[in-house]
């Protein structure tokens, strides 16, 4: 389903050539769950920045289920990121003058040809607050919220669109280890009745278990780690 | 939930902010506003006022033209006084048609409204021409003796008494408001009730007029059609000796002058303030933009197009010009409202609040102008934060 062939990027920084992406080759499959591994700056979030359209290559070429990413203009790679795939940050990416449910209901926004009506989407949102445990939150600002509450608003709306993909980087990073089962218990629920393709970028031991198959970036480069 | 609604919880984020945006665009759009009402206020005055005064000419005595020309602007008496055979002679000047006499008498501040000064003015209604076509507005009969027509600005109701140097003066009727100050603080009698009052003030004024029987102030004069009014000034001071004559156009473009001057300062003004607005916004939303980076970055991430962006950050530009270009307008026109005697009085302008239909285009221009301000204003911010890659925005915004 997800097709990368030897994908490159590189970036300039104070004046030198970075490559953060080095002629990566990746296949991943409709409802797989699979997990990166690597250092800080080996080029994971980069890998999942340009699988996610929110960047170009240099050169290679992505394919997610038989659309180019390359081929489409910014219109429709907007729209195809906002219908197929949705992203898990590892920062606070709450938008701060918007509440829990607002932000939840926000890729819904930007999507007005769903035909879905808003007290459907509140439902919808309403729902997945439950799911993340956060249903007495719904009116709180990111500020009032934990960092760890934040997270998990933001993985509630990774899932506001019913996307077919979540690329998440480094989804668990600011949870203790009770809340990050209950949230590997939600991806994998996810995965498995939902058919929703994961790929995880971790530090995370327990959660890169979870992968069917995991694979370790460094200096650019993707290898598969053998089990 | 949609962009305008996001819109309008990014303006709520920084008040402080926000509200200083909002009344830069106010100080600009209220003195945009409040400056197109003045200068149409003027010109709608002097240009009905030069109509009711009806006459090409106004021929008073030599030395005292610009004394006139504060009574007919300012409505500020200024008696001057010449002998009467004057008429006669002027209507003798080639290509005159009419000539009709008048009289100006400073009033003695009236007993009922002590802070409103009035001009006394008689005049003819054998040979008038300037005066009775708009008396026939408020009175449907030849005034009588004894009985006066005042202008809008003196508070007095029709039918009361009215005394003058010891005369009492019953109002037949008012005039409408023209901002012209010389009809509305008029009032205005025949020359027989004129000298009545004269002859009487000897014995009951405590001030008598020391006016003689054949003086008059003014001769107004209607020029031929086939002569021009500055032609026929040349004439009359060529073949009259000892006099001035004004050409109404003359008044007219006296007060043209001035507001010429007061419209360059206004304009300069303004001028300054909107560059410093315009400025002020494109800086504000650049250092908006700058902070917001990731989240841009997190949007777009979420579906949002370039043109969603490029919509978002013209909208608040959008939202806060237009509030402040109404808050302008209001603050402006209320401002105007209350400071409009006051500072037309400072200028020595006549002034009449234009139409309802100026107000309302001059509102909505205003408010044009506020807006197009905002989007200009904000068009490169907005531009260049829609064209950021996503993941840059998300990495600069870190």
């Amino acid at each position: 389903m997800i097709k990368a062939r030897n994908i490159s990027k590189t970036y300039k920084l104070n004046g030198q050539d970075i490559k953060a992406v080095d002629n990566v080759s990746l296949e991943c499959m409709k409802g797989e769950y699979m997990s990166i591994v690597g250092h800080s700056g080996s080029g994971k979030s980069t890998l999942l920045s340009l699988i996610g359209g929110l960047t170009k290559p240099d050169s290679g070429d992505i394919v997610i289920g038989g659309t180019g990413l390359l081929s489409l203009n910014d219109a429709a790679l907007s729209e195809f990121r906002n219908r197929k795939l949705n992203f898990i940050f590892q920062f606070a990416s709450l938008i701060p003058t918007l509440t829990a449910i607002e932000n939840i209901m926000l890729p819904a926004a930007f999507n007005p040809a769903r035909n879905r009506t808003k007290g459907e989407i509140k439902k919808q949102a309403a729902g997945l607050l439950e799911i993340v445990g956060l249903s007495d939150k719904a009116n709180a600002y990111p500020a009032q919220l934990s960092g760890g509450q934040q997270r998990r608003i933001a993985i509630a709306r990774a899932f506001i669109n019913n996307p077919d993909i979540i690329l998440a980087d480094e989804p668990t990073g600011d949870l203790d280890e009770e809340t990050e089962a209950e949230m590997i218990k939600i991806f994998k629920t996810m995965n498995k009745e939902k058919g929703v393709t994961f790929i995880v970028v971790t530090h995370s031991s327990a959660i890169a278990n979870q992968a069917r198959r995991v694979f370790r970036m460094q200096n650019g480069k993707l290898e598969e780690i053998k089990r | 939930m949609r962009i305008p609604y996001l819109a309008v919880k990014n303006i709520t984020r920084k008040p402080f902010r926000s509200i200083a945006l909002i009344l830069s665009v106010a100080l600009v759009s209220g003195l945009l506003f409040a400056g197109a009402i003045s200068m149409k206020g003027v010109l709608t005055s002097i240009s009905l006022g030069a109509k009711k005064l009806g006459a090409d000419l106004m021929v008073v005595p030599e030395g005292h033209e610009d004394k006139v020309r504060t009574t007919l602007i300012a409505g500020k008496p200024a008696p001057v006084y010449m002998p009467s055979d004057i008429l006669d002679k002027v209507r003798g000047v080639k290509g005159v048609k009419q000539a009709s006499p008048q009289l100006f008498i400073k009033a003695a501040v009236y007993p009922c409204c002590t802070d409103v000064d009035a001009i006394l003015i008689a005049f003819d209604p054998l040979t008038d021409f300037t005066v009775s076509p708009w008396l026939k507005d408020a009175l449907d009969r030849p005034l009588r003796k004894d009985e006066v027509i005042i202008g809008r600005s003196i508070p007095v109701e029709k039918g009361a008494e009215m005394t003058f140097y010891g005369k009492a003066l019953t109002v037949a009727g008012y005039l409408s408001d023209t901002g012209f100050e010389y009809i509305d603080h008029g009032v205005f009698m025949t020359f027989e009730t004129a000298r009545e009052m004269i002859k009487q003030s000897k014995e009951k004024a405590k001030e008598p007029l020391k006016i003689t029987e054949d003086s008059i102030s003014a001769v107004l004069v209607q020029m031929d059609p086939s002569v021009s009014s500055e032609r026929g000034a040349v004439f009359v001071e060529y073949e009259v000796k000892g006099v001035r004559a004004i050409a109404a156009q003359d008044v007219v473009g006296a007060v043209k002058a001035q507001l010429l001057v007061l419209l360059k300062i206004l304009l300069s003004v303004g001028f300054a303030l909107w560059t410093v607005t315009l400025v002020l916004i494109t800086v504000v939303f650049s250092m908006i933009v700058n902070e917001r980076q990731r989240e841009i970055g997190i949007i777009r991430s979420l579906g949002a197009k370039k043109q969603s962006v490029f919509s978002l950050i013209t909208l608040e530009a959008l939202i806060i010009s237009a509030i402040g270009g109404g808050l302008g307008i209001g603050a402006g026109g209320i401002i105007l409202y209350l400071l409009k005697k006051p500072v037309m009085a400072a200028f020595k302008l006549p002034y009449l609040w234009p139409d309802n239909t100026f107000i309302i285009s001059a509102g909505a221009g205003t408010l044009l102008v506020a807006v197009i301000t905002g989007i200009v204003a904000v068009f490169y911010p907005a531009f260049r934060c829609s064209r950021m890659e996503p993941y840059e925005a998300i990495r600069k915004g870190e």
